[in-house]
């Protein structure tokens, strides 16, 4: 008997440290302030947000859109495709943690937690991938552009170009938001500003930021010659470095991405027999368009942009009369080249999207929909742990004892599957609070039968749990599978309450039945003449 | 030791001829609330549609909106103001995307869009299939749950409880005017989900006592236990009604009718694991034990 006990003790106190652990986590989260935010390295905030539970759209406010195929249903291979070019231009909207996914076999969710431009992101979206081949300027003449930049740039902020009606600038407001920043962050400029950012070409991701606000000084527009911009290429990853290329590069493009046929990866180029490589086939009527663009202009590079940011830029080899082209990788490993041949592929996907689904949560309704549901989770709670106490005394508090750990682990265990805890979730916990006494009200009620028929208290509780067990068991089974089939079958918003609802009849059936009895059998292990029930 | 019921001795049983009747004077005017109103009053989920929450600082005149809305072209578009928020209004129309951002820009002060909810008519499709097929996935798993553990006549009478349940509700639900939505559809699940735990324990005691009572009849086998099980019966279902009430009043208007609707189903489901799941199987044994006698008798 002692040995048992014992033996629950200590898988009750292991299994609590793990959730008080799995939970610290959730705890430091929503704690932090924005100083210590600001102390910790990304790879550490990062580490602690994962870990954290996430709270649903419908609670942090955001925008739910299901996407699929407008005219007709997506192949899987086009799904496949939207989803990267979803994901290439939802990286360039900049939302914290954007989820997307596939949904069913034909169909694209998109989460955007927290406060989202919705508008702009369903444009965004919405579009059709535009891909262009845009001739890339020599870098000579990019590096004298630069270079007056660079110049202008550094004038500007020491405070040498004061007089900006001369910008022609009707945005006023621009130039206020840079001298409020410039003041408020004790703002230095550095000589050559722009050049010190570019080590030959490239530009650490860490640095990206402040050269986009030198680009966008007022009057460095017009120093730019007008049938040019700058471009940036995606952010790629070299030898542990993340960084991104600025191209100078026409604005009209010389091909629209209509003109390829079929973009595939290969291996092996002139150069390198193990090399990765990307084959384009051009439709017959742009291959003589590409012959030409090609044969004037050899030794110059062309830039593949997908919706403005570059995916590559390789140098024209030679003419190309055939209408196949070979894209030379150099170095970058085969996932590169599929990366590319797929987005090319999906970047001319003739399959333009609609949205069949959008549910959108204002930040407001999102704050008092936690508001409430933390309220009435309290409030539910003090009643429900006041009746138990009320009609059961000392038991009545052991119950409210085993409800507290109920909850606990609720949350523990939904943290570590990664759920994301919504209002209709909120709600699932709430009425596991009701519900999950069920189980100590089936045993409480057969110990007073028990005791009622002249049994010991020691008796009486060892009956009660035995006997009762069978009820609670298959009862709680029962929820179980009603549970699960909400969740499995997700009808939107419910999937959540089907989770919690879940969770919290597995970990009630823990609390209200091994918890408690090691407590009772603590208690009256020494032969109690009285129970307080 | 507080005891509501020490040793009770209701006749349960007994009275099943006026809960039969007691449920079907409920049931009928459901029924023919659904035929009425041309089934139940689905929400968006189930529809496709457009739903828009708007936030005004001040109160407007309904029949403003109206007028604006019919002039951007939703002129079915059915308005509501919210109860108990402070200038909430819901507008429910055809599937158009954007619709909150134009309402927002024909009013000064502008409103804000607290919430947009757009479902496509073949997401609503999906989810009516879905929604179906939840319901008697989950009809299926409980009768052969019930069947492995109980008996075939019990998981029968369980189910039949649960469609009591669940035709009851729906009816009041449809009388009341409410709205189905896919939270609905959960609250009806988490119903069934109670209902059978409450059927479970009692047939847990009665399948305990004919063990221990061989020579009674069914008929006071079932009585003994449903009076050995009510006051966990009561209790239990009082903690649960505690927080609906809880969550009905505080939980804001996404839990709203969600709540409303589980407490009607904690009330019937208690009811019914009582006088539909025990007395139908009473009804059943005397039945079949009636066949049989008949039987013999013709030998």
């Amino acid at each position: 008997m002692k040995a048992q006990i014992q033996a629950k003790t200590i898988f009750i106190l292991l299994a609590t440290i793990l959730a008080a652990w799995q939970l610290s986590y959730t705890v430091r989260f929503f704690k932090l302030t924005p100083e210590q935010e600001e102390n910790m390295t990304e790879k550490q905030l990062k580490t602690l947000h994962t870990k954290a539970i996430k709270l649903g759209l419908d609670l942090q406010g955001g925008v739910h859109l299901v996407l699929k195929g407008k005219d007709k249903e997506l192949s899987n291979d086009e799904t496949q495709g939207a989803l990267g070019v979803l994901r290439n231009r939802i990286d360039q909207f900049g939302v914290s943690e954007p989820q997307i996914a596939k949904q069913g076999s034909n169909r694209i969710s998109v989460d955007l937690p927290g406060v989202v431009d919705v508008q702009r992101a369903k444009e965004i979206i919405g579009k059709t991938a535009q891909l262009e081949f845009r001739l890339v300027e020599k870098p000579e003449f990019t590096m004298e552009i630069i270079k007056k930049i660079d110049e202008y740039v550094y004038k500007y902020y020491k405070g040498a170009v004061k007089d900006t009606s001369s910008l022609a600038l009707k945005d006023t407001s621009v130039i206020n938001s840079i001298f409020k920043d410039s003041a408020s962050d004790s703002f230095e400029v550095l000589e050559n500003p722009v050049l010190s950012l570019m080590g030959n070409g490239y530009i650490t991701d860490t640095d990206i930021p402040e050269l986009k606000k030198y680009l966008s000084t007022p009057g460095v527009s017009e120093l730019i010659p007008s049938d040019d911009e700058f471009l940036w290429s995606k952010i790629e990853e070299v030898e542990y470095e993340k960084r991104a290329e600025l191209l100078l590069v026409k604005k009209e493009a010389c091909l629209k991405g209509d003109a390829i046929v079929d973009a595939q990866p290969g291996i092996g180029t002139n150069k390198n027999s193990a090399g990765a490589r990307t084959d384009l086939t051009m439709t017959g009527k742009a291959k003589k368009e590409w012959a030409r663009i090609t044969g004037a202009n050899v030794n110059r590079r062309i830039a593949i942009v997908m919706d403005e940011v570059v995916q590559s830029a390789p140098v024209v080899i030679e003419r190309i009369g055939g209408g196949k082209s070979q894209i030379d990788m150099g170095t970058s490993p085969f996932k590169e080249a599929q990366d590319l041949a797929l987005i090319i592929r999906a970047g001319k996907l003739p399959a333009p999207l609609e949205i069949v689904e959008e549910r959108t949560v204002g930040p407001a309704l999102g704050k008092d929909s936690i508001r409430a549901g933390m309220k009435s989770m309290l409030i539910s709670s003090l009643v429900v742990v006041l009746f138990m106490l009320f009609y059961y005394k000392g038991c009545g508090l052991l119950a409210d004892f085993a409800l507290f750990f109920n909850i606990f682990y609720l949350l523990a265990i939904l943290s570590a599957f990664k759920a994301t805890l919504t209002m209709p979730g909120l709600a699932g916990i709430a009425l596991t609070v009701g519900m999950g006494v069920d189980a100590n009200i089936l045993i409480y009620e057969r110990i007073k039968e028990e005791m009622r028929a002249g049994k010991t208290v020691r008796a009486a509780i060892d009956a009660g749990y035995a006997r009762a067990f069978s009820a609670i068991f298959d009862s709680n089974v029962t929820t179980l599978i009603a549970a699960i089939v909400l969740y499995y079958f997700g009808i939107g918003p419910v999937k959540g309450f089907g989770i919690t609802l879940a969770i919290g009849v597995i970990a009630n059936l823990f609390t209200a039945i091994v918890i408690t009895k090691v407590v009772l059998d603590v208690i009256t292990l020494k032969g109690a003449k009285r129970l307080s029930i | 030791m507080i005891n509501i019921f020490k040793n009770t001795k209701y006749d349960f049983i007994g009275k099943r001829k006026f809960a039969y009747i007691l449920s079907l004077a409920i049931i009928i005017p459901g029924i023919v609330s659904f035929i009425v109103k041309g089934g139940p009053k689905y929400g968006i989920d189930f529809t496709g549609g457009s739903l828009v929450r708007l936030h005004f600082e001040q109160p407007i005149p309904i029949s403003d909106l109206r007028a604006k809305l019919s002039q951007m072209g939703f002129k079915e578009a059915v308005i509501q103001e919210e109860k108990g928020t402070k200038y909430d209004y819901l507008i429910r129309t055809y599937p158009k995307e954007g619709i909150g951002n134009e309402i927002c820009k024909l009013f000064t002060p502008s409103p804000t869009v607290v919430q947009e909810d757009l479902v496509g008519p073949a997401i609503s499709e999906n989810f009516r299939q879905k929604a179906i097929w939840v319901v008697l996935l989950c009809w299926a798993c409980m009768l052969i749950y019930i069947w492995i553990r109980f008996q075939f006549r019990w998981g029968v009478c369980a189910v039949i409880s649960i469609v009591h349940d669940l035709i009851l509700t729906a009816g009041l639900l449809s009388i009341l005017n409410k709205e189905f939505t896919a939270s609905i559809l959960a609250a009806l699940l988490t119903i069934i989900g109670y209902s059978i735990n409450d059927s479970i324990v009692i047939s847990d005691r009665i399948r305990e006592n004919k063990r221990l009572l061989r020579k009674v009849s069914l008929t006071d086998l079932v009585n003994t236990s449903v009076n050995e099980t009510l006051s966990r019966t009561v209790i239990t279902g009082l903690s649960t009604m505690f927080v609906l009430v809880i969550l009905f009043f505080f939980g804001g208007p996404v839990i709203h009718d969600f709540a409303f609707t589980m407490l009607i189903g904690i009330v019937v489901g208690t009811y019914s694991s009582v006088y539909v799941v025990s007395a139908l199987v009473v009804d059943w044994d005397l039945w079949s034990s009636k066949k049989k006698i008949a039987a013999k008798n013709s030998k």
